[in-house]
């Protein structure tokens, strides 16, 4: 498959600069500050995601950056333009998919691309060319003639990517672009995002409120709550900050002294009792052969510290029955910097 | 900035190419008219629907009066005098059915995909008053073809049907201006419709649509000649059927043109006023 999604190489020189710079970027609407002061900068080639619950602020800071809503403070540029001064430039430079599909539902996926690449002045036999190809990268073949309307929510949500990709646009904004989708087509979709990161070196801006989707797709991740970015690295410094795994050893044996133990223990960070595994006080105490589940912090990662930790167990007379290690991810991360728990 | 400005014009090669703002305008405008029209082909819906009223009211209404108007006097078959109101009314309902387009597209956000597309703003205003006018007056033709099957007939040359036709698009646009007025305010769709609904009738009962003016109270006509139809009506009447004009053409003209430039003016500056701030 040959994809000409440049029609714009990116001369060495430029290597180097953001596709998207953001800097203090409002919007206020009446008292309320729906995006407040968010700096964002992405470079060539990157996909960023940016995370956060309904109502955050992302669709609206990516209204501002596509030139649709004018920001009230602050600056943008998207690949050098300014999103305000430079309005039309921009627009040529992006393509963009919205959070809802929006389609007219009675025409043919053809006759919607042919419209989009006409808006665009792109010339007939490009359209038809860049049609041909970008229906096979999607998948539409069989569809593309009828009309939208008989389209499922993936088959729109691909024609919508196809839109997106039409003019050839240097950065690509994708709002929820999995909202509302089966498993089989978000990882359909998640494919052709890495491939047009991977092949085209296309520049993404994604929002969205799944933790998988960020970690499988972001070179760099925002955390946006309250029209602000809380904080923002790649998943894995996002993830790292929270600390290593977390191993749960579940047994029988003296719970305590396997406690205490590991709790003096320098590669350790806590160890605990989780409060509903407790089966109750008194049997805390006592050392019958029940099975406990014992929580454990770590410092260094988990697979490394296995074989220390069975051989501790079995020390202090506590029976390993099954361990289980818990990775945290971006769900952890977003609560411990909004204290909120996102829906996944 | 110097270094800014440098980059930018490494970017622009080779992307699509930097068109004036002229231009720009003219490709969203063709554009937006073009899918409209493609919509409106497809859907037999609209057509059909549109033309329903009219049909109706040339074969009911039309055909019974005429045996009982006989002693008006009105200089033409009742069929041919009811004709210009007629197609007039299909006009109006297809203008605003084009302003139903524009808000549609607004409330469920294809709007989207043209503000973020290189053409001018206005190209979407624009765009979609183009194929209003289309719209309004392939189906005022359409009237008068089945007014012909009726019996009716022309007494006009090329010209005065031209001018007619002309004044058809005048009097459709001024409509067009308001429904986009409208149309870039309305929440939701049955409020349009519930005006769609209130402004048929009255917009063909007062006026000298299917009576002649000197046959209305007094009051009533008052109310007559602040009704455009009125106007478009008695021009239409006299270009098209050769009738004794009520009001004459130099009046009609002129109140025409002022009503379209009203209710352009007016679906333009409502159009300024939200499109800053389009939905979502």
């Amino acid at each position: 498959m040959t994809l000409t999604l440049e029609r714009n190489p990116v001369s060495q020189t430029n290597r180097r600069e953001y596709a998207i710079e953001a800097i203090q970027l409002s919007k206020t609407y009446g008292p309320v500050r729906a995006v407040d002061g968010v700096d964002l900068l992405v470079e060539r080639g990157q996909v960023y995601a940016l995370l956060g619950p309904n109502g955050a602020g992302k669709t609206t800071t990516i209204n501002m950056l596509t030139t649709l809503t004018t920001p009230s403070g602050g600056s943008a540029r998207i690949a050098g333009f300014d999103v305000v001064q430079e309005a039309a430039e921009v627009r040529r430079q992006i393509g963009v998919t919205f959070q809802e599909t929006v389609m007219d539902k009675s025409l043919s996926g053809r006759v919607l691309l042919d419209i989009h690449g006409r808006l665009y002045k792109m010339p007939k036999a490009e359209i038809k060319a860049r049609t041909a190809e970008l229906v096979r990268l999607v998948e539409l073949e069989d569809a593309i003639d009828r009309p939208v309307k008989t389209y499922s929510g993936g088959m729109k949500r691909r024609l919508e990517l196809a839109r997106g990709l039409m003019t050839s646009p240097q950065v690509l904004f994708l709002d929820e672009p999995t909202l509302g989708l089966d498993p089989h087509n978000r990882e359909g979709i998640w494919t052709y995002i890495a491939y047009l990161k991977r092949e085209k070196g296309l520049t993404l801006l994604l929002t969205t409120h799944y933790m998988d989707e960020a970690e499988k797709l972001a070179d760099r991740v925002g955390i946006i709550n309250e029209g602000k970015i809380v904080v923002e690295g790649t998943p894995a410094e996002l993830i790292g900050a929270l600390g290593a795994d977390v191993v749960n050893v579940t047994g029988t044996g003296d719970t305590n002294r396997f406690l205490e133990a590991l709790r003096e223990r320098q590669w350790v960070s806590f160890a605990d009792v989780p409060q509903e595994a407790k089966p109750g006080e008194a049997t805390t105490e006592t050392t019958e052969a029940q099975e406990q589940t014992v929580q454990v912090g770590l410092k260094i990662e988990a697979g490394r510290s296995l074989k220390p930790l069975v051989d501790l167990a079995e020390e202090c007379g506590f029976a390993v029955a099954d361990m289980a290690i818990k990775r945290p991810g971006l769900s952890e991360v977003f609560f411990k910097y909004t204290g909120r728990r996102l829906r996944d | 900035m110097a270094t800014v400005l440098r980059k930018s014009q490494q970017l622009t090669v080779g992307s699509p190419k930097k068109t004036s703002n002229w231009s720009g305008m003219a490709t969203g405008v063709y554009t937006l008219w073009l899918k409209h029209m493609r919509k409106f082909r497809s859907s037999s819906m609209e057509l059909g629907g549109t033309l329903a009223t009219p049909i109706l009211w040339m074969l009911l209404f039309g055909v019974c009066m005429e045996g009982m108007v006989k002693e008006l006097n009105l200089g033409m078959s009742y069929q041919a005098y009811i004709t210009p109101g007629i197609m007039l009314l299909t006009s109006l309902t297809a203008a605003v059915l084009g302003g139903a387009t524009l808000m549609i597209e607004r409330i469920n956000g294809v709007i989207k995909e043209y503000l973020v597309a290189p053409i001018p703003r206005l190209a979407v205003l624009l765009g979609t008053m183009a194929s209003g006018l289309t719209k309004a007056i392939i189906q005022a033709v359409v009237v008068l073809l089945m007014s012909f099957v009726l019996g009716v007939t022309l007494h006009a040359d090329f010209s005065g049907v031209l001018i007619g036709f002309l004044l058809v698009g005048v009097y459709s646009l001024g409509f067009v201006g308001i429904a986009a007025a409208v149309a870039c305010q309305s929440k939701s769709m049955e409020s349009y419709h519930t005006l769609i609904m209130l402004m048929n009738l009255p917009v063909l009962f007062l006026s000298n649509a299917i009576y002649p003016l000197h046959e209305m109270p007094a009051q009533l006509r008052v109310l007559a000649y602040i009704n455009p139809t009125t106007y478009a009506a008695d021009a239409i009447r006299g270009l098209f059927f050769g009738g004794q004009l009520e009001i004459g053409l130099w009046i009609d003209i002129p109140v025409l043109l002022a009503f379209m430039v009203a209710g352009l003016w007016y679906g333009f500056r409502s159009f300024q006023k939200t499109v800053a701030n389009p939905v979502g």
